[in-house]
């Protein structure tokens, strides 16, 4: 009988030891910090990585609570709230948010900005080579791109800011215990731009789609001297991007230009975001949804803009479609429609074009002055947009010429999450037409129509979180 | 050994076996207090497992040496010994025990009677639970025990619920109790599963430990409380083969508020500037001209089109509900022969929900055998397997779901469009079609298996070692046919119709080794003591697959008729692991005084690196008083025992698997890796906390007709797993950290009271209560409150869980009828600000009280039970009533007769502002609504027939009976709809917070069912 005592408990501390080593599990789906950066290709997969954070769920993915390609129109005097729809997004069509409630990109941008960060930190494990070089320069363009644009929606425009004026935290690191103040807001541009200036001269020649190129870096860098009112380097930029833009992605024309939005041609983008139907995320579902009864919009386009598409200009067709739905017309976003084949509401994410680009030099050289250069780089564009451009009429001068650029701007980069930002740079007001959401300009026109301009609207509250967790963050003047 | 293992296969097969006889001996045992017979008294060979057991009329026979001593033992009386020499008739009248100091209570690690112990436990006989129309377990326990809250998630056939044991007891980690089924502790991602397709016929006690004294045996997987449930086992006697069968009907309970008719609805539109699509049809029908609206006709071509539309109206109650129907077969055999007793049994129960697409069905099968090897050895085996396969709806907050739609659809929109298809109606979806076209089912195989082998080489000595392995199936399909609408919608028009497959495989063993030693020093001191070694571990894996692009069929339906791969195919696996040491000693003096002391040390995989390892304990303490010569003369107090009880416990569910770590996960960007940061490193982290203390009374009295007991009960929850915000700039919204604390105090009672009890007639009330008292004490340094993920209510120190936090409706300008809220500061503007919101101190899901009570009466074969539950002073939020009585702006669909009562000109003094399609009806505390209910959750009247006719047709006993749920509910607040709210929506809430709001639920359900219970 003892003996069998001895025996159990011989077998009992056999298998505690056993146990013990069965303490320490370890995931099957991911791999401890550790054991990152230990090849090449990790940092291949990290900057990758980076990529999918911008199309994060309130930034450039983003769909019914904000997002970069809907948000900024909704927010100026492009769209118009369709009262059949969801009414997503209509506390920033009604400029009703507040730090509780507002466009929280704050959030996405760092995790892009973290990811960044990450790379950067473990970059000195790689040699010294152009593969380190290019993944460098992907990373500081991501992290400047990411930083611009927080400074646009959570800080007020360049031109309209002192030197006291507070930009965003401008981070750097991946330690998660700091809590950053806001980096005064020239600093912060100076940064982002040293940062983009950096990766312009590491970039390689090469970069597959969805990535950033040298070109693209340098549209980015001319569309951000443009914000500051540095119109040389503008222009010096956009040049740069004319010079070295590789043919398959210069300016699109009057006939692939339409291709652009179904994915079908390169042209014209120098950067976009590629999004599969695997990745889940149609992003054109911000703007409308398609129903047996007719697609229904989120929002629709203002009649006073509708009206501003000529017939010739391919763009129209391209952006805008009419739904009949529950026996009412409307004109609705068509930008996002989805490809020619696969889910609805599924395209790549466009972030810098071409088209931009001539209008970015056309601004510049306007201001330096050059106003035939302005010309040219304008009716380059125009050339390419409508069907019956008539170079002997397009010869605008002076204002005429001005208006004509911020026309062509505003019709050009619709829809894109260009006009709030193009309207707050300006320091112009926003002001919309008393049209209702129906495509004959009837309905219910919007609440607010006008916003004066450097109004606080035009800086978004930083999220109430953020404020809570961070004591060193101060909030926006009037939140 | 083989050898013994066929045996007990033989002796599954034999139900009679020869015994060496040499007389027979009969006779009836009747109850010495009332002189009732008593049926199922189990009468024994001293010192043999050898016996039967007395049926229905009380009456026994059995063949016996003439040496025999006869055992006759009854839960509830004391057990007699008759020697049987030459008698051959043996008329017994046995005597009733205090009835709680024999009660079993079950530890899981052991198995004791009430007297030994000096916790709160509550008690459930498994009899309580038996032949009731509700499948799930949980919402069978509902007002069976003090202090143990169940809110049922929704009226959904096989609908889970939600147990709360003392109040909430966690913020984001688990706050349900532990189940263990025979001994084997079920994950408690599994136990959902368990309490819905383990049989509820199948179970002989449900122990729920309550206090440290219970819960600190289980270390750092306790502190929620309990679960304990026993399963039935062969008893010794005659095989027993017992055939169930029960029909019933399940229907909605009729709403408590009106909705408008269709004029009153026609005439609301026409009043807040609305024409409906019906109305533009018929104008365009009607040869009006295109310009033509609603609004610059004529008065009576108005009328007209009303007519029109009116005509056309129905209930969609009608078009889409339905009675359901209940069904259920149980086949149940029981008995022991020689050394080995077994039950087994087999059931199918069906249940159909209350429209298409909703179903329940069910099988399930036990088996549980026992035998003893030879004197020193036993080994048993437990195993228990049900599938069940479901039907689901789409709980969401659109006409997705059937349960919005008879609300939301107005009564003007036909079923059908002209054409014979379905009308897609002002809502855009047509449910009746996507019930059909979008079905969605659940498949679950689940069950546990244990083996023990018990080594009992001298008196009071016990060692053994236990098996136990947990198994969960779960797979669900979802397909989206090509064609439906609501592949018209979402899907991709160059590959129609898409399918998603996914589900997971659970399993887990649980290995313990335990010894116990029972033993008396001198013959006043009397010790057990308990000691066990355990190891489990968790293995799961998942899968998700989607595919799109189908041919139009009514059969094929999977994944490899698709067409495009989505891409988005996945496979997961994660482990985890838990191994401790346990200690037990109870120690009593003369059996009056009780000391009890454990210590448990837990290991887990989830621990972070720095915490691996955790230490609880519990001390006990009782005075069984009644036992003390100064009172035994007292002869009114049968039973009184004072008890205390103090420990820890732990609670590791709050962690997720691999938590400590920091990881990076992976995913895709144009169909290439990508590696991102996805978790911080967190090596400190560690169970969540619970001190809890008790103090009790048990009380017995006026010979054991009035029993209760009392406690009181304060529990410190510590180091609480919040998500700390952190600064985002960090690229990291929070981190999960043991920080905060929470306090639950209270008092649970639970009485019972036999008010009649004779020959005749037997009548026995019974009642039970909790007040309890929550409160968080502290969140992270400084951090003031967490807004819930549903944005209604908060976490905030000084306040209950949950409290809400809304902007507060201060009534209609009775000038402009504009809606006026309080501000911040109590000031009253017409700005609806989210940022205006204020805690509602007191206003919280939280009930103030809840327990339930009932009566049982039996004359003769008769016997009538009536249970009720009840719920008292927690707030639910309506959503339900915000979106039917809203302010204009829900004109598209229908509303209740209440949204009548808005501001329409100067001078009126209305609840609700001016109506106005382009209104917002805010989220305000004027839909805030205390939903207090008392419900008669069952009434079963029954009659069993006489034995004396039933034994003609070899019948030993016949039992009939009907049960109604659901029958009555008072709902004194006058809530909008029906109180009793659990889940509000699955999928439109971030985060599922029991019983916090209404939208469009599962509607709970009444049934009636008819049932006969037949025993041969």
């Amino acid at each position: 009988m003892k003996k069998i005592y001895i025996y159990a408990s011989a077998a009992l501390l056999l298998i505690a030891g056993g146990c013990k080593k069965e303490l320490d599990q370890k995931p099957h789906n991911a791999i401890p910090y550790e054991n990152t950066f230990k090849t090449p290709e990790d940092y291949t997969y990290a900057i990758s990585g980076a990529y999918v954070a911008l199309r994060s769920s309130v930034y450039y993915g983003g769909q019914d609570n904000g997002g970069m390609i809907s948000t900024p129109d909704i927010l100026a005097d492009n769209l118009i709230l369709n009262q059949s729809g969801r009414k997503s997004q209509s506390r920033f069509f009604n400029y009703k948010y507040v730090a509780s409630n507002t466009w929280d990109i704050w959030g996405d941008a760092y995790k892009t900005i973290l990811r960044t960060n990450f790379v950067l930190e473990n970059l000195n494990k790689l040699p010294e080579d152009e593969f380190r070089d290019n993944i460098e320069a992907e990373a500081l363009a991501i992290r400047a791109l990411a930083h611009f644009d927080l400074l646009r929606v959570y800080a007020k425009s360049y031109t309209s800011a002192t030197d006291a004026d507070p930009g965003i935290p401008f981070v750097t690191s991946t330690d998660y215990t700091l809590l950053p103040s806001r980096t005064p807001l020239k600093q912060t541009y100076n940064l982002v731009l040293a940062d983009l200036v950096k990766a312009e001269g590491l970039i390689a020649a090469d970069n597959p789609v969805g990535h950033f190129t040298k070109p693209a870096i340098e549209g980015l860098l001319s569309r951000i001297y443009l914000y500051m009112g540095d119109w040389q380097k503008s222009a010096d930029a956009a040049n740069r991007t004319i010079t070295n833009v590789d043919g398959k992605n210069d300016l699109a024309d009057t006939t692939s230009f339409a291709d652009i939005w179904l994915d079908k041609t390169e042209k014209d983008v120098l950067l976009k975001l590629k999004n599969l139907d695997a990745d889940n995320d149609p992003i054109g579902v911000g703007y409308k949804q398609g129903s047996p009864n007719g697609v229904i919009p989120e929002y629709s386009v203002d009649f006073a803009f509708y009206n501003l598409f000529q017939d010739e200009d391919v763009r129209k067709a391209a952006y805008i479609d009419k739904s009949n739905y529950n026996e009412t017309d409307y004109y609705y976003v068509y930008k996002y429609n989805g490809r020619e084949a696969g889910d609805a509401d599924v395209v790549d994410v466009k972030l810098i074009r071409m088209g931009e680009v001539y209008l970015n030099l056309a601004e510049a050289e306007y201001n330096l002055g050059k106003q035939g250069d302005a010309l040219t780089a304008l009716n380059k564009l125009r050339s390419n947009r409508y069907t019956n451009f008539d170079p002997a009429t397009a010869n605008e001068t002076g204002t005429a010429l001005y208006n004509a650029i911020l026309l062509q701007r505003r019709l050009e980069l619709a829809f894109e999450g260009s006009r709030f930002f193009d309207l707050k740079r300006l320091n112009l007001p926003v002001q919309r037409s008393n049209f209702g959401d129906e495509a004959d300009g009837a309905g219910i026109p919007a609440s607010v129509k006008t916003v004066a301009a450097k109004d606080k609207l035009f800086q978004l509250p930083i999220p109430q979180a953020e404020i809570n967790a961070n004591k060193n963050i101060s909030q926006n003047t009037g939140y | 050994m083989k050898l013994k293992l066929l045996s007990i296969l033989f002796c599954l097969l034999a139900f009679t076996s020869a015994w060496a006889q040499n007389k027979t001996v009969k006779g009836t045992i009747t109850g010495a207090d009332d002189g009732l017979p008593l049926p199922g008294v189990t009468v024994i060979i001293k010192g043999s497992s050898t016996g039967t057991q007395t049926d229905a009329n009380g009456a026994f026979s059995i063949s016996v040496p003439e040496s025999a001593v006869l055992l006759f033992t009854y839960i509830g009386y004391k057990t007699t010994e008759v020697p049987v020499g030459d008698k051959t008739q043996i008329n017994l009248a046995l005597v009733s025990d205090a009835r709680q100091l024999s009660e079993v209570v079950v530890t899981g690690y052991q198995t004791k009677t009430r007297s030994d112990v000096s916790s709160a436990v509550s008690v459930v006989n498994g009899r309580e639970m038996a032949d009731k129309p509700v499948p799930s377990i949980d919402n069978l326990l509902q007002g069976k025990a003090a202090g143990v809250q169940i809110t049922t998630e929704n009226g959904r056939p096989g609908a889970n619920a939600f147990i709360r044991i003392r109040g909430v007891g966690s913020v984001n980690a688990g706050q349900q109790p532990l189940l263990v089924v025979d001994g084997v502790q079920i994950p408690d991602d599994v136990a959902p599963q368990v309490y819905t397709t383990l049989n509820a016929n199948d179970i002989q006690n449900i122990s729920i430990l309550k206090d440290a004294a219970g819960v600190s045996l289980y270390g750092a997987r306790g502190s929620n409380g309990v679960v304990v449930i026993t399963t039935k086992t062969g008893v010794a006697g005659k095989s027993q083969i017992t055939y169930s069968f029960q029909y019933g009907t399940n229907a909605k309970i009729a709403d408590n508020f009106k909705l408008m008719s269709p004029a009153e609805k026609l005439q609301y539109e026409y009043d807040l500037g609305y024409e409906n699509g019906d109305f533009t049809t018929y104008l365009a029908d009607n040869n009006f001209p295109t310009t033509a609206t609603l609004f610059n006709i004529t008065s009576a071509q108005r009328q007209a089109g009303w007519n029109s539309l009116i005509g056309q109206s129905h209930n969609w109650q009608n078009d889409i509900l339905r009675t359901g129907k209940i069904r259920q077969h149980q086949i149940a055999i029981s008995g022991a022969e020689g050394k080995t007793s077994y039950y087994v049994s087999f059931q199918k129960y069906d249940a159909d929900g209350i429209t298409v697409g909703s179903d329940f069905r069910r099988y399930t099968g036990k088996i549980n055998l026992k035998t003893d090897v030879n004197n020193w050895l036993s080994l048993s085996n437990n195993l228990s397997l049900g599938q069940r396969a479901t039907n689901e709806l789409r709980d969401i907050y659109n006409a997705q779901n059937p349960f919005f739609a008879v609300y939301g659809y107005n009564t003007y929109e036909p079923v059908y469009a002209s054409d014979g298809t379905f009308n897609l109606t002002n809502q855009g979806f047509p449910i009746l079609e996507a019930i059909k076209n979008n079905p969605e089912t659940q498949k679950y195989i689940n069950g546990y298996n244990t083996t023990t082998l018990d080594v009992h080489p001298i008196k009071g000595l016990n060692v053994s070692t236990q098996f136990g392995m947990t198994y969960d199936d779960y797979k669900r399909e979802n397909y989206i046919k090509p064609g439906s609408i609501l592949d018209q919608y979402i899907g991709d028009p160059t590959a129609p119709g898409s399918r998603v497959d996914n589900g997971s495989t659970e399993f887990s063993y649980d290995w313990v080794n335990k010894a116990t030693y029972k033993f008396d020093v001198e013959s006043d001191h009397h010790f057990n003591i308990l000691a066990v070694q355990e190891f489990q571990k968790d293995m799961f894996s998942s899968y998700g697959l989607q595919k799109k692009g189908f041919v139009l069929s009514d059969y094929v339906d999977t994944q490899s008729a698709g067409a495009a791969n989505t891409g988005v195919n996945t496979t997961n696996k994660t482990n985890w692991t838990i191994s401790s040491l346990l200690g037990e000693l109870d120690y009593n003096y003369k059996n009056r005084y009780f000391v009890t002391g454990s210590l448990r040390r837990d290991g887990s995989s989830r621990f972070g690196e720095n915490n691996k390892y955790g230490n609880f304990y519990s001390t006990s303490l009782s005075w069984l008083v009644s036992e003390e010569s100064f009172l035994k003369s007292v002869d009114w107090i049968n039973v009184l025992k004072l008890r205390g009880s103090i420990g820890t416990a732990g609670n590791f569910s709050g962690i997720s698997n691999y938590q400590s770590l920091g990881l990076f996960t992976f995913g895709q960007y144009n169909n290439l890796l990508t590696a991102f940061p996805s978790q911080l490193p967190n090596p400190d982290l560690t169970w969540e906390k619970k001190l809890k203390r008790n103090i009790g009374i048990d009380f017995e009295l006026f010979t054991s007709r009035v029993t209760g007991s009392l406690d009181y009960y304060n529990e410190n929850t510590t180091s609480l797993l919040l998500d700390v915000p952190l600064s985002q700039t960090t690229g990291y919204k929070s981190v999960i950290k043991n920080v905060g604390s929470m306090n639950n105090s209270g008092i649970d009672a639970a009485i019972s009271v036999d008010v009649v009890r004779n020959k005749e007639v037997k009548w026995t009330v019974y009642g039970n209560i909790n007040y309890n008292r929550n409160k968080i004490t502290e969140l992270n340094n400084g951090s003031t409150e967490i807004v819930d993920a549903n944005n209604l209510g908060v976490v905030k120190p000084g306040y209950a869980i949950n409290t809400f936090k809304l902007v507060r409706y201060a009534g209609v300008n009775s000038e402009t009828g504009a809606a006026q809220y309080y501000d911040k500061d109590g000031n009253i503007t017409e700005d609806y600000s989210s940022d205006d919101a204020v805690i509602l101190k007191g206003k919280s899901p939280n009930p103030k009280f809840f327990g339930g009570f009932g009566s049982n009466v039996s004359y003769k074969g008769i016997d009538l039970s009536a249970d009720f539950t009840y719920t008292l002073g927690n707030y639910v939020f309506n959503y339900n009533k915000e979106t039917l009585v809203a302010w204009g702006d829900q004109v598209y669909i229908n509303q209740a007769k209440e949204a009548l009562n808005y501001w329409k000109k100067p001078g009126d003094k209305t609840l609700l502002p001016k109506a106005d399609p382009n209104n917002t009806t805010y989220d305000t505390d004027l839909y805030l609504q205390k939903a207090s209910f008392i419900r008669l959750r069952n009434v079963t009247l029954a009659y069993t027939i006489p034995a004396e006719i039933t034994k003609k047709y070899k019948v030993q006993g016949l039992r009939v009976f009907v049960t109604g749920q659901n029958l009555l509910t008072i709902n004194p607040n006058h809530f909008f709809g029906d109180p009793e709210v659990g889940v509000g929506s699955g999928e439109s809430f971030t985060t599922t917070i029991p019983g916090q709001a209404t939208l469009f639920g599962y509607p709970n359900t009444r049934q009636f069912t008819f049932g006969v219970n037949l025993t041969f």
